[in-house]
This record gives C-alpha cells, sequence and structure tokens, in this order.
C-alpha cells in the first residue's frame, strides 16, 4: 500500500518539477518614468488595498517629484518620519541635489542624504511590489527607472521570551520568535563565525515567505548543504505558514510514523546541531527552526545534558530510554503478563493482581484500550481547549481515569497506575510523544494475540522499519545502526567535554578537531622553559657572587 | 561467506527472541484457579488421592470487593482434595468441583504422606517431571504420621497462604537452625537418578493434636532418608544438622555445650561459617569415609564463669564444641549407615575417585557404605566473643 502512495508522491513531485520549469523565472519589468504611469501601474497592482500607501514629495529646487510607496503597519512610523521623510524635505540638504543625471541624484540621495543602515537599488517593478510586502519602503523616483528601497520595517511582534515547549533547568532561557530576522540574529549571536552562511530564500507562490538556510560552511557536509539546497529549490506551494509545511515537502519519508527533521524553538539547541554539522532552516512566521538530518537519537537528546555534569546527564539519558521503553512496552506487557505468562509472575503479585482484577468484567486487553483512549482524548482536550476551562479538564480527567472508573469496577487499579506511568513515561520524549500511541496501540494488540511472542515480533518489525530509515541520506539508527564506535561518545552516555575530540562521523568528516583534552601541552611546555630559565638564572647568580 | 555469516547470526538472534518468550495459551488471571500447595496421598484402596490449596485473591487483603475495614471471617485459601489412579486423572477429577481452571505453575510446597514415600516417589514425581507449566523449583515435604489433608487444612496466623508459611519456616530451619533441609523437585529428580548420592527430604508432623490445628503446632523439622525413590527412615533435627555440617550446606546455627570449667552450665556457640570437606579412601579395596570439618563462630552465650582471654580456657571450650559436633556427624553417620542410604553422596566420590572399582562396587555400594568405617575430623576457631570478652560477675 506505501509502495503505491509513495509511487503517486514522487509522481507529484515529477509533475511539480515539470511544471517549475514550465513557470521559468518571470521576466523583468521596468519600473516606468513617469509618475503618472507608474501611480496607474500601482493602483492596479493594490486596487483595493486601503492598507497601502503612496506618499508623494517634492524634493530640492529642481521640484523633483519622489514616490515614496509602503504598507502601513510594516514600517515604521517613526523611523519613516525622522530617517526618510525629514532629510529629503530638508531644504538645506536637499539644495545640493544634483539637476542634471538621474542616476547622480540616486547616488547622492543614498550616499549623502538617507541615513538608513539598509538602502539598495531596485530596478524590477514587480520585486519592487514584493519589497513594499516586505515591510519595506520603495522610494520611485521620477524620470528614472530606478528606484531605491529603504528598508525601516518595523511591525508588532512578539518579544524574545522564553519559549513553552523546550524549558529547561539551566541553559539560555530565549526562544526564537515568529520574525525571521530576530530569529538569523539570535543563532549568529551564538556562532560569531563569518563560516555561518545565511541564505535567505523565498518560498510559496502566494504567501512569498521567506526561509533562511543556516549552516556553517567547512563543517556541514558540502553534499548535504546542495541536497538541502536541491530540495528547497524543488518545492513547488503557494502557502508556507509554518515549518511543518516545508518539513513535508523535503523528508526522505512521507509515510512513517518516526519524526526525520528536527525542530526547535530554541536558538542554542539549533546553533548546537549547526556546530555539529547539521544545516537549519527557519521559516518566517513560526518560532520553529528545522535541523536535518535528524537522527532517532535526537529524541533521547535534551539541550540541558550539554550545560550540566556529564555524569548525570549520562543517567538522564538512560531513563529517558528506560521511559520509551516504558511508554512503549508497559500497558503491552501488562496485558501479555496477564493472559499469556501467568507463570513468570511473583505469586503474591500475581494475587494481588488477580484480586484488584476481581469483579472487573473487560480483559485486560479492552481495559487497556479503553484507558489509553480516554488518555488520548483528555490530551488533545487539554491541549485545544480554551485556557481558562482548563480546570474543569483536569477534575474531570483525573475523576474519570482515576476514581469513578475504578469505583464502578470498569477498570482495575493497576491499570490505571500503568496507564499513569505509561503516559508520564511519554512526556520525558516530548519529539515521540505524537508517534508513541500508535505503537502502543500495535502493541496492546499483538499483546493480545501471541503474547510476548508477539511483542518481540512487533519490536523486530518497528527496529526493521527504523534501520531502513534515512534522514537526508544519513541512516536514522546511527551510530547504533550503523555502528560507529567513535561517535558513542554522545549516546547513551555523554562524554565530557573534553573528552569528545570528534564531531559525529555520520553527519559530517571535515574539520573534526573539537576540543582540545584537559592537559594542555602547550602550557606544560610552557612550564618546563620556565623551569629551565629559573635554573639558569640560580646558575647566572651564584657564578656572580663567585666573581 | 561473509554475508552468509551475517544472515546465520541475524537467524540465530531472532530465533532465540522467539524461544525466550516461552509457551503461551491466552487465559485471563481472572479465571484461573492458581495452585500453591499439592498433597498427595494414597488411599487404602490403592489410588491416588489430590488435595490442592487454592488461594482466593479477592479474601487476600487489599482487594476492593471488602471495601470496608472489617476482617473477613471467611478462610483465603480454600482445599479441595479428589482421587484417581494417577495424579493427572485426580487433577481431571478436581476439576468437577471447581468453578475454574487450575494452573499448576505456581504451587511452593508438594507434600506427600508416609505411604506414598514408602512404595516410591516416582510414582507421582513423574506427573512433574513430565508437566511442562509445573513448578520444578516448588519444595517436597515428607508429612509423617498424619494423613495430609489435615496439614494442608492448618491455618497460619502469620501469612495468608500457610504452605507459604511452611516453605519459609524449612527455609529458615536450614538456614538458622540447621534442623531441615530445602529439597526441591529438580534437585530431588536428580539425586533420586544418580545412584552415587540419595535423597533427603524434610519432613512435617503434627506435635501436638487439637481441633483447630495452626501451622505453629506443627513440627517441621528433621528428614527422612531415602534409598532411590523409597523412604529408608528418618533423621532427628540434629542428625539432619550433621549432613548440612558434611554437606556444606549449614550456614549458621548454635551449639550448646557443657561449660568445660563449671559443672552444669552451658556455653552456647553461634556458628557463622562452615566449611564441610567430604572424602572416601580405598583401604584394601574398603572403602574409608572421611569428612572434615572447619567450623568458625562466635560465644554467643555463656552460663557461668569463662575467661576467653585465657588460652588454655579458649583450648578447652574448644575441645568441648569440637566434641560435640564430632558426635552429631558420627550419629548421623552411623544412622544412615543403619539405613543403608547414602545421603551424602560417599558414593558419587567414590564413582569421580576410583572410576573402575567403582563398577565393580555400584552394585553393592548400600551394603559396603554401611559397613565402611568413618573418620571425622573437626577443627574450630572461636573467633569471637561478642560483645564482651568477660561477663560480669557479682561481687
Amino acid at each position: 500500500m506505501f509502495s503505491r502512495l509513495k509511487k503517486k508522491f514522487k509522481y507529484w513531485q515529477l509533475m511539480s518539477k515539470a511544471n517549475q520549469e514550465k513557470n521559468s523565472p518571470p521576466r523583468k519589468e521596468k519600473i516606468p518614468e513617469s509618475t503618472s504611469e507608474l501611480k496607474e501601474k500601482l493602483r492596479q497592482v493594490f486596487a483595493e488595498c486601503d492598507d497601502f500607501r503612496l506618499r508623494e514629495i517634492i524634493v530640492g529646487e529642481k521640484k523633483f517629484k519622489l514616490n515614496i510607496a509602503f504598507v502601513d503597519n510594516l514600517i515604521s512610523r517613526q523611523a519613516f518620519n525622522d530617517n526618510l521623510l525629514k532629510p529629503l524635505m530638508d531644504p538645506h540638504l536637499t539644495a545640493l541635489l544634483p539637476a542634471d543625471n538621474q542616476d547622480k541624484i540616486i547616488a547622492y540621495l543614498k550616499e549623502n542624504i538617507l541615513n538608513l543602515a539598509e538602502i539598495k537599488e531596485q530596478t524590477d517593478f514587480k520585486e519592487s511590489v514584493q519589497n513594499i510586502l516586505n515591510g519595506e519602503s520603495v522610494i520611485y523616483i521620477e524620470g528614472s527607472s530606478t528606484a531605491l528601497v529603504a528598508s525601516i520595517k518595523g511591525w508588532e511582534a512578539r518579544t524574545v521570551q522564553e519559549p513553552q515547549t523546550e524549558t529547561v533547568v539551566r541553559g539560555p532561557r530565549e526562544g526564537f520568535v515568529e520574525d525571521l530576522g530576530v530569529n538569523c540574529a539570535l543563532i549568529r549571536r551564538k556562532i560569531r563565525n563569518p563560516n555561518l552562511k545565511m541564505e535567505l530564500r523565498k518560498i510559496g507562490q502566494k504567501t512569498g515567505t521567506n526561509i533562511c538556510l543556516c549552516y556553517l560552511k567547512g563543517i556541514a557536509d558540502e553534499e548535504l548543504i546542495n541536497e538541502v539546497k536541491k530540495r528547497i529549490s524543488q518545492i513547488n506551494i503557494d502557502a508556507v505558514l509554518e515549518s511543518g509545511y516545508l518539513e513535508e515537502m523535503i523528508e526522505d519519508n512521507p509515510f512513517t510514523f518516526f519524526p526525520l527533521i528536527g525542530n526547535s524553538e530554541k536558538p542554542d539547541i539549533v546553533a548546537g546541531k549547526i556546530l555539529e554539522g547539521r544545516v537549519a532552516i527557519v521559516c518566517d512566521g513560526t518560532p520553529f527552526a528545522l535541523t536535518v538530518p535528524y537522527l532517532f537519537l535526537e529524541t533521547l537528546q535534551a539541550s540541558e545534558d550539554y550545560y550540566t555534569r556529564s555524569i548525570t546527564s549520562s543517567i538522564l539519558r538512560i531513563l529517558r530510554l528506560v521511559s520509551l521503553f516504558i511508554s512503549l512496552l508497559l500497558p503491552g506487557l501488562y496485558v501479555a503478563f496477564l493472559n499469556f505468562h501467568q507463570a513468570a509472575l511473583p505469586l503474591n503479585f500475581l494475587l494481588t493482581i488477580a484480586a484488584s482484577r476481581e469483579g472487573v468484567p473487560f480483559s485486560p486487553f479492552t481495559e487497556a484500550l479503553f484507558m489509553g483512549l480516554t488518555f488520548e482524548i483528555l490530551q488533545e482536550a487539554g491541549i485545544r481547549m480554551p485556557r481558562p476551562i482548563g480546570q474543569a479538564i483536569s477534575i474531570v480527567g483525573a475523576l474519570v481515569i482515576g476514581e469513578a472508573s475504578v469505583r464502578a469496577g470498569l477498570v482495575s487499579d493497576p491499570m490505571v497506575i500503568v496507564t499513569a506511568i505509561t503516559a508520564i513515561s511519554t512526556f520525558i520524549l516530548p519529539p515521540l510523544q505524537r508517534m508513541l500511541p500508535y505503537f502502543r496501540l500495535i502493541f496492546i494488540i499483538l499483546a493480545n494475540i501471541l503474547g510476548l511472542l508477539g511483542m518481540v515480533l512487533g519490536l523486530i518489525a518497528i527496529i526493521t522499519h527504523m534501520c531502513a530509515l534515512r534522514s537526508f541520506g544519513v541512516p536514522y539508527l546511527t551510530p547504533f545502526a550503523p555502528s560507529s564506535p567513535l561517535d558513542m561518545k554522545d549516546t547513551l552516555f555523554r562524554f565530557p567535554h573534553w573528552l569528545m575530540f570528534t564531531r559525529p562521523r555520520a553527519l559530517t568528516w571535515q574539520e573534526t578537531g573539537r576540543a582540545k583534552y584537559r592537559i594542555d601541552l602547550a602550557s606544560s611546555i610552557k612550564n618546563k622553559t620556565n623551569l629551565e630559565n629559573r635554573k639558569k638564572m640560580k646558575n647566572d647568580l651564584a657564578k656572580n657572587r663567585e666573581g | 561467506m561473509h554475508k552468509n555469516k551475517k544472515t546465520c547470526f541475524l537467524a540465530l538472534v531472532v530465533g532465540i527472541l522467539f524461544m525466550i518468550t516461552g509457551c503461551w495459551d491466552n487465559r485471563d488471571v481472572t479465571k484461573l484457579n492458581f495452585i500453591t500447595a499439592l498433597g498427595l496421598d494414597k488411599t487404602p484402596e490403592g489410588s491416588i488421592e489430590l488435595t490442592v490449596e487454592l488461594p482466593r485473591p479477592s479474601l487476600m487483603g487489599k482487594g476492593q470487593v471488602g471495601g470496608g475495614g472489617q476482617e473477613s471471617k471467611e478462610k483465603p485459601i480454600t482445599i479441595v482434595s479428589a482421587q484417581g489412579e494417577t495424579v493427572l486423572a485426580a487433577a481431571r477429577n478436581l476439576l468437577e468441583k471447581l468453578e475454574k481452571p487450575v494452573i499448576l505453575s505456581k504451587h511452593e510446597l508438594l507434600l506427600v504422606s508416609e505411604e506414598l514415600a514408602k512404595s516410591g516417589l516416582m510414582e507421582v514425581l513423574d506427573f512433574f517431571e513430565r508437566k511442562p507449566e509445573s513448578n520444578m523449583t516448588s519444595q517436597v515435604l515428607i508429612v509423617k504420621g498424619s494423613p495430609i489433608k489435615k496439614i494442608m487444612e492448618t491455618e497460619s496466623e502469620q501469612e495468608k497462604i500457610p504452605s507459604i508459611h511452611i516453605a519459609n519456616c524449612i527455609t529458615t530451619n536450614q538456614n538458622r537452625l540447621g534442623s531441615s533441609k530445602e529439597s526441591r523437585i529438580i534437585d530431588l529428580l536428580r539425586e533420586i537418578s544418580n545412584s552415587g548420592q540419595d535423597p533427603l527430604i524434610p519432613t512435617i508432623e503434627i506435635s501436638q493434636e487439637k481441633e483447630e490445628l495452626k501451622v505453629k503446632d506443627m513440627l517441621i523439622s528433621g528428614t527422612a532418608a531415602f534409598r532411590g525413590d523409597r523412604l529408608a527412615g528418618y533423621l532427628t533435627a540434629t542428625q539432619t544438622r550433621g549432613w548440612l555440617l558434611a554437606e556444606n550446606k549449614a550456614k549458621g546455627s548454635v551449639f550448646t555445650v557443657a561449660n568445660p570449667l563449671v559443672k552444669d552450665q552451658k556455653v552456647s556457640f553461634e556458628t557463622y561459617r562452615t566449611i564441610g570437606k567430604k572424602e572416601v579412601e580405598l583401604i584394601d579395596g574398603q572403602p574409608r569415609l572421611i569428612v572434615q570439618l572447619k567450623v568458625s563462630g562466635s560465644i554467643g552465650e555463656s552460663q557461668g564463669g569463662l575467661d576467653l582471654t585465657q588460652p588454655d580456657q579458649l583450648a578447652l571450650l574448644q575441645a568441648e564444641i569440637e566434641k560435640t559436633i564430632k558426635e552429631e556427624v558420627e550419629s548421623t553417620i552411623s544412622t544412615v549407615q543403619e539405613y543403608q542410604t547414602d545421603i551424602f553422596g560417599f558414593g558419587e566420590i567414590m564413582r569421580r575417585k576410583y572410576r573402575s572399582e567403582w563398577q565393580k562396587m555400584k552394585d553393592d555400594w548400600p551394603e559396603l557404605f554401611s559397613k565402611a568405617s568413618y573418620q571425622i575430623e573437626v577443627e574450630t576457631r572461636i573467633n569471637r566473643s561478642g560483645y564482651i570478652r568477660q561477663g560480669t560477675k557479682s561481687e
């Protein structure tokens, strides 16, 4: 079934590629020189756009007509008044405006009058319209087919705040915002290196969303960079509202439960991934940046692992792995042991469970399904509901799951405990949180049919599937399969930073030096020379005395 | 070739994974009766009577069924018995009286009557050996004197399930007192099949006849010595300890000896480490049994004055203890020689040491064993005298 869907998907991909070739880059459109023509054209483009503004001013002794076009509320009024209108309308400044040549005027405006950080020339009309929509102000000059684009963007945006999804006890608390520029700056602030490349792209025919590829040149694999660029250039979509759109368009295997592209809301995490040789894709309009390639290992890693002591974080990693297995297998194991392998349980434990199951009308299987479903409904409701009615959900949830179902004799006590432990374990691994319930369900069904044998079969199937997965060409289970002993330093155990000599081999082979061993050779040599110097001085002193 | 190897390895791993999951059958726990103890007796007509102990989970304590605080007057266990030509037949007949099918894999205790033990244990043990789900680590007990049902209907004040109380008693008695011996089905089967060693099985008997019997009214000490699978005779608690010492299984026990200095006063010696060694030597074609013991322990209690700082007093005490231990082991050996059962496994040592001679002796080994001379060497070390060196004396 999947292979057919895959074929269809490939067909779509090929179709979109063909379409893209058809719509080869549109021809350039010149900016009209005459003011009236220009106004007519702009009016056509921005018909019924009441937030579009066109400000006409007359500059200098020669009475030049300048048309400044912008979209209201996308620019900063303050900057517009102070840095654009004020110098342009100052007769002292504009008095020296050369009269004869339009090019000279543009150069003079750029170099001498407009006190703005970013200003560039634009010759294409369509591009200039795009600039206006981006929140820039476009200055059309009468008699010239070149316009000036002044960047005085300024719109209402969220400030940098602590993200709600990836909270930490220790570590930076800033998170990405919805603004691409701010997000890029946040990454740049972490990696102050000219090799950190940031390539802007525009995706989405209707939305024209800006995205930015961030990578460290010299560390990220060239092939990987090219692959990411290739995939992104092949995207043919009309709207990108969130990075999830991109994720689906560029991932290797669209029909798997496993996340094949990472996302994070925190600049330090993204910076860390970039430093390991990954490519980050920051998308305008969302605080979630994507990182590729994504390995299964990353679901067990947390940013805090690198900020706290290596021993404690290693223990926490193992805890995460254990909780992964708990949340995946526990309800299934419960069903399997109670239905098939009673002999494997200690007598006292068995009797306790049998006692609490006495009178429960459903089999463990039905119970597990019912409780699992109830929990998923509660969780979804908890996320979707409006904040003020949150209390109601928690009260009803606690009553339904905890008290009432047990009291009514519909569900046994151990099943409630199993459900609770499973649910809590799920929350330890946010990247897998959305896929674990489905696997859990599969395991419960398998356990009810074949007991532990069925669960083993299920595990084999899942691991085989994981082995077959690739994320941007990198096997999903690296460094476990294919095994890469050198990369084991950052898997279940997080080695101290001074022992992490190399970058992950699966991602990059370039410039692997990462840390020097703690005993700095250079300084020990220095000490040695100091010692020799001192000896020499001693000798000299002795000689002097003799002398 | 290399690829082949990899495939083979993978197939092996997958195959093992399939096998370790064990046997299976989809049955709900609430629809099963767990047998915690089995009793096997022989009726005068010659058929086998099977008595089982079934716990009732809802009365086992914290079930939600009881709800309120008051303790239920009902017994948390049920005793059911049935008869049949064989154990399996009896077990099938048992199902007539039960609401739910029984599951055998959880029994902790197997009680066998004296009559059955005399006529041969394999008559009933074959069932347990053959049945895949039977619990091979279950303890075996020989019921001395009274009918099985009476023992199984006793109640325990400390445990909900009396059979678990009895099973725990045997373990404690072995480890703390040296008066009993754990015997599990799997070990028993091995010993029965071994011509060089005979099995020793703990016994239980009613020490106080009462209307309502409790576990505390029973004597869970002493053992029954077997020849092959047939009962040969009984050993007392002290004789059992003699066996445990020689067998290197005595973990700790107390020897009370006469105070060598003061008349009618006693000293208790608490052992915490015993190393027992058995040896057989052939002297002129006659086997000689040697038991070497190294016992170390501390003085747990001393009546009458005894200055343990004095080497001569210490030596006296040591000699006294050695004598007691030696007598104990001697009594054990002489008794089993009388019964003609080699529970020590001297025959097994012979088989290993004198292979060719053993082939000739094998058939008359019980005879030879019963006539063999023995030698017991005991070495005692008093390592500690407790918290004090010398007891307080009234001036």
